[in-house]
């Protein structure tokens, strides 16, 4: 009564997903001679992500023109000018401007590290795993984020960018720990919302996949495809209102 | 799911990586287009303007120079129209004065001129009227007496201008 | 024998209630679209579409349960019976609540779609769109058992029981956050038809964090699991995923009161549609992280115990 194939299914998820939480971490390919450092398939995909874009960005303004001589160029310069249409209203048009670059790459490299996982075979072939349901990326992005923001604040204003902690000055002892504590507590959301949920959607893809290979992944997998990009976008809509809130004088 | 600081390392390092690549070879030449051709249309709407308010400067300019020379057309011909009116008033004043100095002089040439031909006259009647009573008398009176008579009948002739003494005798 | 005789009984009463759900969702549908029919019948062409895009989503739930009895029907041994007992009906109870969520949503577009029948296509879209979201949820639910039942064994039993359970309650909790945010969505779609652009996305922006909540309990199901098999991982697992999912109702709720109320702001003011989404995203991040918290407290811990 109990179709076979269903119940191969099941075994294979259960050996695969079930345990490799807690067993085994992914294919490592080589360790690097210094820092300890591993290279696994995350890594891998990583630099595969990193040199398509760079290879697509390299290909597209090599023939910039003040007037626009090819269609990468004119997509270029959509999407560049997209991105700081869309932020300005929300962070202020010179912000907007000075922060495009490092949001425009957080948005495209967690973007797509988001959709390498919902390629076949991702997190099985050595080689290609989402980079964003690993913890430990996330984590270094939010690191990353976290550094910006401190840095971008005490650049443009000083040592008064740590006044908001001590401000008024009279609850300093209460707001100093809150306030520090605060400061921590951003990388670490940003990073476990993005991780919880490229992990979690492409668990449910690979777990409905393993189930019935017909219809019921395809609302998951449509799904995912919204889920990566507003998650990719919500990243950076943080990331843009953290240094915007860095910059801001205090009223 | 899990954690490794293995990749957290490789992400920071791959991120920083990505973004200072892609910031040269993607944002930066964009970015500069970008502004370059937004800072281009500034200008060229800046001097569009500049050359608008240019036009219209020298418009105004142009007329006000235009009202200017009409307002001194203006005043020249009616200086004229003033100083031909003066001249006018002059030369008539003058014309009038000359015209009453003539008449005033030829009024009192012919004043002069009839007294001294009514004295001519009176003289003239005055011998005739001795000659006439001469020879009526037969004798001639003589000059003292002639002349205390005649100047008494000429005394009781009517003043100038009347009936010639003559016809009386 | 009596695994299954049990199994056997939650099954149907599984099927009982999803297939109740689903009914009594559907009957909200119709209705609606008879009203809808009426008070406008040049248009009832376009609300029977809508109407039966909405059937279709609410019979698949009830089809899923009865997709989870059958694949579970041939994996019932005396070791675990209670688990796909519980799982069968955690299944229907949120295959349930996304009936009635989705049930709300669409009686909302069906009003929409009379009250401005020009805008009809858009209020679909929009239902659409919702009804996808509360429709994953469920799907999440059968992930998980999927998932469980692959290794579920006698050690650990209590976890995969409590996990399903659990997976259920967020999948609820998520599910009436988002009819509620949804058929508000769908109520701006009528009320200020040029904001039903902004509403949608804002909407979709909405749901997508109500939608984590449930996703998170679900990482952290997947996560345990594998850490389940020792009686420590077994009882402490239980413990963190019911920790969780409360977690996860109550961040849903809230996200479900601030979705709603930035609808209405959204069309009360179409022209601060933009502001009110930085306010109403900024917001749900901050309820969202408190789910997070636990999450990554259970995370550490169960490492810790590891």
């Amino acid at each position: 009564m109990f179709p076979a194939a269903v119940s191969a299914g099941m075994a294979a998820i259960a050996s695969e997903v079930g345990e490799e939480a807690a067993s085994h971490g992914p294919h490592v390919f080589f360790r690097l001679p210094f820092l300890g450092l591993e290279v696994t398939s995350i890594e891998t995909t990583m630099w595969g992500i990193m040199l398509i874009v760079l290879v697509a960005a390299w290909l597209g303004t090599r023939t910039l023109g003040r007037v626009p001589r090819s269609r990468g160029q004119a997509l270029l310069e959509v999407a560049v000018d997209g991105l700081r249409a869309f932020f300005a209203p929300i962070i202020g048009e010179e912000n907007a401007r000075a922060f495009l670059p490092f949001l425009g790459s957080l948005f495209i490299f967690i973007l797509l590290s988001n959709y390498s996982g919902l390629l076949p075979g991702a997190g099985h072939l050595p080689g290609l795993a989402a980079p964003t349901s690993n913890w430990g990326v996330t984590a270094g992005l939010a690191a990353v984020v976290f550094v910006a923001v401190q840095y971008v604040g005490v650049k443009k204003r000083g040592l008064a960018y740590f006044k908001h902690m001590v401000n008024p000055w009279y609850l300093a002892p209460l707001l100093l720990p809150l306030g520090v504590v605060e400061e921590f507590v951003r990388p670490f959301a940003l990073s476990l919302r993005l991780v919880a949920n490229i992990f979690g959607g492409e668990t449910v893809v690979l777990a409905l996949l393993a189930a019935t290979p017909w219809f019921l992944p395809i609302v998951p997998l449509g799904l995912e495809l919204i889920f990566g990009f507003i998650q990719a976008f919500i990243f950076t809509f943080l990331t843009a209102i953290y240094l915007a809130t860095a910059v801001a004088e205090e009223h | 799911m899990e954690f490794s600081t293995n990749e957290l390392i490789w992400a920071i390092i791959n991120f920083v990586v990505f973004f200072v690549l892609l910031r040269l070879f993607l944002y930066r030449p964009v970015l500069k287009i970008l502004d370059g051709r937004r800072e281009e249309i500034r200008d060229n709407l800046a001097k569009a303007e500049q050359a608008r308010t240019m036009a219209e400067k020298a418009l105004a300019e142009h007329e006000r120079q235009l009202a200017k020379a009409r307002d001194e057309a203006q005043a020249v011909i009616s200086r004229a129209q003033a100083t031909a009116e003066k001249t006018k008033d002059e030369i008539l004043s003058q014309a009038q004065r000359q015209a009453q100095d003539a008449i005033e002089r030829a009024q009192r040439a012919i004043a002069s001129e009839k007294e001294r031909a009514v004295t001519e006259l009176r003289r003239e009647v005055a011998d005739l009227a001795v000659m006439a009573a001469g020879k009526v008398l037969g004798r001639s009176l003589d000059v003292e007496d002639h002349r205390e008579f005649v100047d008494e009948m000429v005394r009781k002739l009517p003043p100038a201008g009347g009936v010639p003494a003559g016809k009386t005798g | 024998m009596t695994a299954m005789v049990v199994f056997a009984g939650a099954a149907v009463l599984a099927m009982a209630l999803a297939a109740f759900g689903s009914a009594y969702s559907q009957g909200r549908t119709g209705k609606a679209a008879m009203d809808a029919t009426w008070k406008k019948p040049e248009v009832a062409g376009k609300i029977r579409t809508t109407m039966m895009l909405a059937l279709v989503f609410m019979e698949a739930l009830t089809l899923f349960v009865f997709a989870i009895v059958f694949v579970l029907a041939g994996r019932v041994t005396p070791e675990i019976g209670t688990f796909t007992a519980v799982a069968v009906v955690a299944m229907a109870l949120s295959a349930t609540g996304s009936a009635l969520a989705q049930a709300r949503t669409a009686t909302a577009a069906l009003e929409a779609s009379w009250r401005e029948p020009e805008e009809s296509g858009d209020s679909r879209t929009s239902m659409m769109l919702g009804l996808v979201f509360m429709e994953a949820l469920t799907l999440f639910v059968f992930a998980i058992i999927f998932v469980l039942a692959g290794n579920m064994d006698s050690s650990r039993i209590l976890f995969g029981s409590t996990a399903v359970a659990a997976m259920a309650l967020a999948a609820i909790g998520s599910a009436t956050s988002q009819g509620r945010t949804a058929s508000m969505a769908m109520e701006a779609t009528w009320k200020q038809p040029e904001a039903a652009g902004n509403a949608r996305t804002s909407m979709m922006l909405a749901l997508v964090f109500m939608e984590a909540l449930t996703l998170f309990v679900f990482a952290i199901v997947f996560v345990l699991s594998g850490r389940a098999a020792t009686p420590e991982g077994n009882l402490f697992g239980a413990a963190a995923v019911v920790a969780m999912a409360l977690a996860a109702v109550g961040s849903a709720v809230s996200q479900g009161k601030t979705g709603a109320a930035a609808m209405e702001a959204t069309w009360r003011q179409p022209e601060a549609a933009g502001d009110v989404r930085t306010s109403m995203m900024l917001s749900l991040v901050f309820m969202e992280a408190l789910t997070l918290f636990v999450f990554a407290i259970v995370f550490v811990l169960s490492g810790m115990m590891g």
